[in-house]
């Protein structure tokens, strides 16, 4: 009996989907389908934003997990234990150790500058590195945009970031930047003690300030420079393999720091403003989505109720020949649900298809970040089953305030 | 056999109420087949549509076999419909998006006939109105008699133990007319009650019984001897 209405049903909305004008079909699976890439693509945009900066953060700086001096000390206090026992961890792929001093810069060295006159300078953090195994943990040589990246132990040679160069913060304030400073120029660099002049191999182009305020130099010339012991460096990030749970890692690495040094993850590394922003975003981007979905709603259920409206006089018919409320009432959910389902695969092809795709290959440029599409599969899936359900309780009720009616005044036409 | 007893619906007009329908009394035994004549607005439909329990908005009570069937719950009043009326309407009432046999089989599926089966009990109907080369048109693509004809097949396909038809040839030429008149005499002969709403003088002489109404009473109420026979045969010489 249940079996039967629910035969009969499916085989009555199939019947009239069949049969409906394929323009009209077409039109209301394109609304479901711009319906639902709606309420992807919108949320997805505005946590994108945030998610684009946290992941450059990440890829471009902390990495998976970064190791820094505990607060109010200047180093890490066991740098080489600390870093060989990273290097063996099964699961950890990269290891970077960085020295960190603040310093200043000043461009113009080239120009004999009269005694009086004030230098163009500039402050900076100046980061020695292993270049290789911070190329390994960070891809730095990726972002590099001007000249090159540079080899170990090459003295004197520095990679600078984009933020200290005027040509690429047109609107900085004057002493922020040093301009006319590419690659193949040459900078001072001022120590306690007098000063070292370095040639820039190369410019690197990061939105994280982290990265875009630092010079970076070879790490046994940084420690000759500044004096610095090679078992007390300030930064260790450490990449692991996308596979392996950050959680035990860092474990085992705080309990070979002890208090000499600060573990965090990624995350925990950007520290609560970014969580803060990623959180409103988030909140902001439900509740769009949560207008997305009730417009959605709306436009399923005057879409539907059209639907029946003009086949008022039909649902009557079908009463008058012995067909039951619920039998008619499936016909139209089977309806509201093929609509809802085509529109959803046609969304999600254009969704994975070229929506993603191009924000992949074209980030938002945004001064903070790079904005990507934060869609995930699941949380995508999660919006198809609402989608899907709204439709259904759409669906059924303008076909549920129809069928109730009297038959013969529906196939008179009385009201 | 069906008995209608003091069948009365009052409707509003303006501020006043009106009796559309007045204290019916009618028996239509089985195997009858008997015509409904009057002007319009006598309320010829308007009974046939309470007799029918298509409007189950009236006062007084109907009996159909001797079962009270007059005020049964919707579920069970389209149930009772489905199994046991058939009921043809002027407009033929087809369903416009499914083809000749799906109109046919949908009752049939209804009543939890299989599929395969009721397909061919469907197609089985439509033959006996003449139509098994048209089962698969849509109603769109079928002259107005071809779909009265698919209405027929629709209403009788059940067996009914009534069946009820409004007017159904008024918007057909005569000789489409004649030719649903023919198939109604057809089936009345192999025992099918009919009740026939008509105000065709021709058409109401080929019945048995005929029953007049006027301001939803019945005026007259007179048996026919001798029904004429065979008058389709002057509308096919023209
Ligand atoms: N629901 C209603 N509300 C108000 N008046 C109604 C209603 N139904 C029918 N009537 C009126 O009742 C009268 C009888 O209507 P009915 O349709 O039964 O007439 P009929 O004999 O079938 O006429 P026709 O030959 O034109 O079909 C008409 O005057 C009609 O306007
Ligand atoms: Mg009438």
């Amino acid at each position: 009996m249940v079996f039967n209405t629910i035969k009969i049903g499916f085989l009555l909305g199939l019947w009239q989907l069949k049969r409906t004008n394929i323009w009209t079909t077409l039109l209301i699976i394109f609304v479901m389908t711009l319906t639902f890439l709606n309420l992807v693509v919108v949320s997805g945009i505005l946590i994108g934003l945030v998610q684009g900066s946290s992941d450059s953060y990440q890829r471009q700086y902390s990495s998976d997990i970064l190791i820094k001096e505990p607060p109010f000390t200047r180093y890490i206090s066991d740098g080489n234990s600390i870093s060989a026992m990273a290097r063996v961890i099964p699961g950890v792929e990269a290891v970077s150790v960085r020295y960190i001093e603040g310093g200043v810069v000043q461009s113009d060295i080239s120009k004999n500058v009269k005694p009086n006159e004030k230098i163009p300078q500039a402050a900076a953090s100046i980061v020695g590195i292993d270049p290789v195994r911070e190329d390994n943990v960070t891809e730095l040589s990726k972002l590099i945009v001007d000249g090159q990246y540079f080899a170990n132990s090459q003295y004197n040679s520095a990679v600078i970031g984009s933020g200290i160069l005027s040509q690429y913060n047109p609107n900085a304030i004057l002493g922020e930047t040093l301009e006319n400073v590419r690659a193949g120029s040459k900078i001072r660099l001022l120590l306690n003690e007098g000063f070292i002049d370095l040639k820039i191999k190369g410019v690197v182009k990061s939105k994280v300030g982290e990265v875009n305020r630092r010079i970076y130099i070879d790490r046994d010339f940084f420690l000759q420079l500044y004096e610095r012991s090679f078992n007390n460096p300030n930064e260790i990030a450490i990449r692991i393999n996308p596979e392996a749970a950050v959680g035990p890692i860092k474990k085992s690495l705080e309990s070979s720091a002890g208090s000499g040094a600060l573990v965090q993850t990624g995350e925990e590394s950007q520290g609560s403003f970014l969580k803060d922003i990623m959180m409103t975003f988030s909140l902001l981007g439900g509740v769009i989505g949560g207008i997305a979905l009730l417009v959605s709603s709306i436009t399923i259920f005057i879409v539907i109720f059209i639907n029946a409206l003009t086949r008022k006089k039909y649902i009557g018919i079908l009463k008058a020949i012995g067909i039951q409320d619920s039998v008619i009432i499936i016909s139209y959910l089977v309806q509201a649900l093929f609509y809802s389902a085509v529109g959803i695969m046609a969304g999600l092809t254009v969704l994975y298809g070229l929506i993603k795709p191009y924000f992949d290959a074209n980030p938002i440029n945004f001064p903070f970040s790079d904005g990507i599409l934060a869609v995930t599969v699941s949380g995508t899936l999660l919006r198809a089953a609402i989608l899907i359900m709204a439709t259904l309780a759409a669906g059924i009720l303008p076909t549920l305030l129809i069928v109730r009616k009297n038959t013969l005044n529906l196939i008179l036409g009385r009201e | 056999m069906i008995d209608i007893k003091n069948l009365t619906k009052i409707v509003r007009s303006g501020a006043s109420k009106l009796a559309i329908l007045d204290s019916v009394t009618l028996t239509v035994e089985s195997g009858e087949f008997l015509s409904i004549i009057g002007r319009s607005g006598a309320g010829k439909s308007t009974l046939l549509y309470a007799a029918s329990l298509l409007d189950p908005d009236f006062q007084g009570d109907v009996y159909i076999d001797g079962v009270k069937v007059s005020g049964l719950a919707d579920r069970k009043r389209v149930e009772y419909r489905l199994n046991n009326l058939g009921f043809i309407f002027q407009e033929y009432a087809l369903l416009p998006e499914l083809t000749a046999v799906e109109n046919v089989v949908l009752p049939f599926l209804m009543r939890g006939v299989a599929s395969k089966n009721a397909y061919l009990k469907a197609e089985e109907a439509l033959s006996q109105v003449g139509l098994e080369k048209k089962i698969k048109n849509l109603p769109s693509t079928l002259s107005g008699g071809e779909q009265q004809r698919v209405a027929i097949a629709r209403a009788i396909a059940g067996n009914p133990k009534i069946l009820f038809a409004d007017e159904p040839t008024a918007n057909l030429d005569s000789l489409r007319a004649c030719e649903i008149m023919e198939i109604f005499l057809r089936l009345n002969r192999n025992g099918q009650t009919i009740v026939l709403v008509t105000h065709e003088a021709d058409l109401a002489n080929m019945t048995h019984r005929i029953v007049e109404m006027k301001d939803g009473k019945i005026l007259s109420d007179k048996r026919i001897d001798s029904p004429t026979v065979n008058l389709c045969a002057k509308h096919r010489v023209l």
